[in-house]
């Protein structure tokens, strides 16, 4: 019954569009499962046109960018909620909770059946997450267990439960991980190579929830989502030639508090949501050659968000969307900040879908508009912004082209706090960063015998202006944020999938994806890195993973390769990192125990145990094992 | 079959062994001594772990911005900091790394690296100054290491007051800025000054956020940095015999250079920078725009070198590209240039 407490505006009798394409690629459990991953960060990385950027093993921060563009300007909504940082715009990818994924979908699209979070129509993209806890089962009682052990002293506890009524849902989660995250690396020094020890990585997280859903019909519900993380890491930093002296720890307090009720009504659906965020960070450095002998950083940065979102259906082929959503968002810092600080931002946008015989066609039109303040100096700035979209499918194959999809989309990132008031280096002037993106793509699927192929690919020109960026302004210490720069990505991600299941004892899976980003520069003519790919911008990044399974075991192999790169704008050999490949294995055996499914599986990462890195000298782990296992009732 | 085998087995092991020996040889370019050319320490960034050394070559033009690497067979460090030669050692202070590489100034032969580390916390060397056959280095912790320039030993330290910075020695004082800089906004700004006899040490208040020192003449020149906003830089005339301010100029400097006996001062007027050369005497520009810095992006030192009557500019080219020094004659026209490391802040000139 309650699979069809919210069901899906059907357009016509014709099911709209559910092509896959890399506009919206997903990942589902059993694949995020194969992964064996340690975080988000891990999982991310196998979507073509990611390119992560790890600082680290366990615990080290990872972000990302996504078909050229920062994860600014990217946003995450877990469970239909956006997880925001208004301080930095950045969100650490090691810091949300995986456990319990059921599916990962990355898109770059506008969701045509499903009435959306208003700000996920105002990203460039979308790393939209959905949970165990917040899905809707017939099974009275649903549980999640797993434990797993590591390299580097992990210990990893997770247990979730969920009971299924009928007119409500009520699931709770805990997890606990722990590792004192050392490990030894090789590093090149010239002519020698040492095996050195990271150290201060220590990783302590605690991570609790709860989510509730009450129904109060067939097509209405309350959904209550709240959950509290704490964590402490060491923060080893960058490898130090001569000096591995590291004393930088941070502490990590996250809540969220999201409430959300939506209902049908014949050919209408709507939703209206609230939602609150708290994050504190506390950085200690106490080895800070100040007078005190210490630096005890503080920042307390929150959010309130409220909005409604509205579906109509026009007519068997149409539909109108609209909404509106407004957040608050304030920091408070004990330093680096002359004040308290302060923002106001509100969203509207209107969504027209039409279904023809052979093409589908979206049209979107946002507006959006701010002010921010500090609350001492009264500095505000109030700006309204236009953010237009388009996309087309085709509904039919062209051949050997498959279905074709078309994107055009023009979206903003706000400057952060930190961008706009920190310290002296933050500038109140500062304009919003624009993303331009044209992307267009096909997708092909054939069965030919027993085989079944995939083929996606888009190509994509992206621009970006009034970009962010810190510039020295005095000397080497005296830096400013300003808009001066100008970024053009042309690019192109591929992926291909074939399965085999050569009878009901075996099948086979293999995936390869490929990106190509020519990322570059093109801010000033004049300038020494005019059209030099910008930092940190590998030009390929393949993925390849093959998976046999047979009967109740599944051997999965995963390699992942980052081309060589520059560290900084200018692309001399000097600023040059090397390109690295990294191999993993992994084995799961799923057992029937009274209907319920226990699952076993060992991990190796990195097999070859290389020594390689995202960011120069933020040295990733060698080879490294882990061992879980997992217990789930329905 | 299986002697065959062996045959080729006991060829290829023989070829391995004797490249490895090969390898183990020294690099000629070690032996190559130091002469009619510049040795210029970049920086590089925070970090990054590139800081490095550039050889200048002045007979073909050419540059070498290995020559660390291929003098010692390993990397600087990070953040290289001063670059300094006192009789024939080559002292090399990197910040970050907190070392202390001292090379042989004839060759450049690594002679002894000096850890700057105490326990797992780092001093942070800054800034090295001699005088006899002492160096005093100042260490961003608050104390200035004296070292023995002989035994390369480290004797004691003396502390001086908040993050010292630059470092100076004239007659039998040791004069330190402390910057205070990592206690922003409570910077410190004070000057230390240190008997050279006794390493008796006492302060005097010169305003906030003291930086760069010159000596002519028994006076001190040196810049208050101010704290980068509402106190603006200043620059201060103190008489070494009185220990008094005699002067203060209130156009904006940023770097002083000794050009004989007067200053080539950077300063800021409307937003832009300028180079001047200014009576050190009189107090006087005797041209405020000496030299025209139009083609420079991001002026980062200056340096005159008295032996061939040379004024050098780095162009640290927005702090993210590959530098420049750029070379004057003493009438401040253009010479030569050549593109370095990543942000050169010293030199060390070889006839």
């Amino acid at each position: 019954m309650k699979e069809q407490e919210l069901p899906e505006v059907s357009v016509d009798e014709n099911p709209i569009i559910k092509t896959k394409s890399l506009n919206e690629y997903q990942i589902s459990r059993k694949e995020i499962l194969n992964l064996s991953p340690e975080d988000l960060g891990d999982i991310t990385k196998n979507i073509p046109g990611v390119s992560l950027r790890s600082y680290g093993g366990l615990g080290g921060m990872k972000t990302f960018s996504a078909r050229g563009f920062s994860s600014s300007h990217v946003g995450i909504i877990v469970d239909g909620f956006l997880i925001q940082n208004t301080q930095t715009n950045q969100i650490d990818l090691s810091t949300i909770l995986i456990d319990n994924l059921e599916k990962l979908t990355f898109n770059s699209t506008n969701s045509i059946e499903n009435i959306e979070l208003v700000t996920a129509y105002f990203n460039s993209s979308n790393l939209k997450i959905s949970t165990f806890n917040n899905e809707v089962s017939k099974d009275s009682i649903q549980l999640r267990a797993n434990l797993k052990l590591g390299s580097f002293g992990q210990l990893d506890s997770y247990i979730s439960t969920k009971f299924n009524r009928e007119k409500y849902n009520l699931s709770f989660y805990f997890k606990f991980r722990k590792a004192n995250g050392n490990y030894p690396f090789k590093m090149n020094n010239y002519n020698e190579t040492y095996t050195l020890f990271r150290t201060n990585n220590e990783l302590n997280e605690l991570y609790a929830g709860l989510n509730f859903s009450y129904f109060f019909n067939l097509s209405s519900r309350l959904n209550i989502q709240f959950q509290n993380n704490l964590i402490d890491k060491g923060l080893p930093g960058a490898v130090i030639l001569y000096n591995p002296s590291s004393n930088q720890s941070l502490h990590n307090e996250f809540a969220k508090l999201n409430i959300d009720y939506s209902f049908q009504k014949r050919k209408m659906k709507a939703r209206a949501y609230l939602s609150t965020q708290y994050d504190e960070i506390l950085y200690i450095d106490s080895g800070f050659l100040n007078a005190q002998g210490y630096q005890k950083s503080n920042y307390f940065n929150s959010s309130l968000t409220k909005g409604i979102s509205f579906a109509r259906q026009l007519s068997t082929r149409s539909i109108l969307k609209f909404g509106s959503e407004n957040t608050v968002s304030f920091l408070k810092a004990n330093q680096n900040f002359d004040s308290e600080v302060f923002r106001n931002h509100s969203k509207t946008f209107a969504d027209y879908f039409i279904s023809t015989k052979n093409w589908t066609y979206q049209i979107t039109a946002g507006i959006q508009h701010f002010y921010n303040q500090e609350k001492l100096s009264r500095i505000s700035i109030s700006k309204t912004y236009f953010n237009p979209a388009f996309q087309l499918n085709s509904k039919k194959n062209f051949g050997i082209l498959g279905t074709i999809h078309f994107i055009l989309r023009r979206t903003l990132r706000l400057p952060s706090f930190n961008e706009l008031y920190y310290n002296n280096i933050g500038n109140t002037l500062l304009k919003p960063e624009i993303a331009n993106q044209i992307s267009l793509g096909n997708s092909y699927r054939k069965r030919i015998k027993d085989f079944i192929i995939d083929i996606q690919l888009a190509t994509y020109y992206n621009l970006v202006e009034n970009k962010i960026v810190a510039v020295p302004t005095k000397n080497l210490f005296v830096w400013s944020i300003q808009n001066v720069g100008r970024s053009q990505i042309i690019g192109s991600d591929f992926l291909l999938n074939i399965e085999r299941k050569f009878n009901q004892n075996f099948s086979l899976n293999s995936n390869i994806s490929y990106s190509y980003q020519h990322i570059t520069d093109i801010s000033n003519y004049l300038s020494e890195t005019y059209r030099h790919l910008l930092a940190y911008s590998p030009k390929h990044i393949l993925n390849a993973s093959i998976n046999f399974n047979f009967k109740k075991t599944v051997l999965n192999f995963y390699s992942y390769y980052n081309a060589q790169r520059y560290i900084l704008n200018q692309n001399i050999i000097e600023n040059l990192i090397p390109s690295f490949c990294v191999f993993d294995a992994a084995v799961f055996r799923t057992h029937k125990v009274n209907k319920n499914n226990l699952r076993y599986s060992f991990s190796v990462k990195n097999i070859f145990n290389n020594s390689y890195y995202f960011i120069k000298n933020y040295y990733m782990p060698g080879r490294n094992l882990l061992f879980s296992i997992a217990y789930e009732i329905n | 079959m299986k002697s065959i085998n062996k045959t080729i087995f006991i060829f290829l092991f023989l070829l391995y062994t004797s490249s490895c020996e090969k390898e183990k040889k020294d690099n000629p370019y070690t032996t190559k001594a130091f002469e009619n050319g510049i040795l210029v320490l970049n920086e590089g960034l925070f970090q990054q772990g590139n800081s490095s050394l550039s050889w200048v070559n002045l007979k073909d033009l050419s540059v070498n911005n290995s020559i660390f690497q291929e003098k010692t067979g390993r990397n600087l460090g990070d953040t290289g900091n001063d670059l300094k030669q006192y009789g024939n050692k080559i002292y090399v202070l990197v910040n970050v790394s907190s070392t202390l590489e001292i090379l042989d100034a004839s060759n450049g032969k690594p002679l002894k690296q000096i850890s700057f580390l105490n326990g797992n916390q780092s001093k942070q060397p800054r800034c090295i100054t001699f005088y006899k056959s002492k160096a005093y280095i100042s260490c961003f912790d608050g104390f200035v290491d004296v070292l023995d320039t002989a035994s390369l030993e480290i004797e004691t330290r003396v502390q001086v007051g908040l993050n010292p910075d630059h470092i100076i020695a004239f007659n039998d004082k040791v004069l330190v800025a402390n910057s205070g800089g990592l206690n922003s906004p409570n910077l410190d700004s004070s000057i230390s000054i240190i008997n050279s006899t006794n390493l008796y040490e006492t302060k005097l208040i010169v305003g906030k956020n003291p930086g760069q020192m010159k000596v002519i003449d028994d006076k001190l020149f040196i810049i208050i940095r101010g704290n980068y906003g509402s106190i603006p830089p200043i620059l201060k005339k103190i008489d070494l015999n009185t220990m008094e301010i005699i002067a203060n100029y209130t156009f904006r400097p940023s770097i002083i250079e000794k050009f004989n006996s007067n200053l080539l001062i950077v300063y800021e007027e409307n937003n832009s920078q300028k180079l001047g050369l200014f009576n050190a005497n009189t107090g006087n520009w005797i041209d405020p725009e000496f030299i025209s810095l139009s083609d420079i992006q991001t002026l980062y030192k200056v340096h005159f070198e008295p032996k061939n009557n040379k004024i050098y500019l780095f162009d640290a080219k927005g702090y993210t590209n590959l530098g420049k020094l750029i070379t004057h004659d003493i009438n401040g026209n253009k010479v030569q240039s050549f593109t370095v490391g990543l942000n050169p802040n010293s030199m060390i000139f070889f006839d």
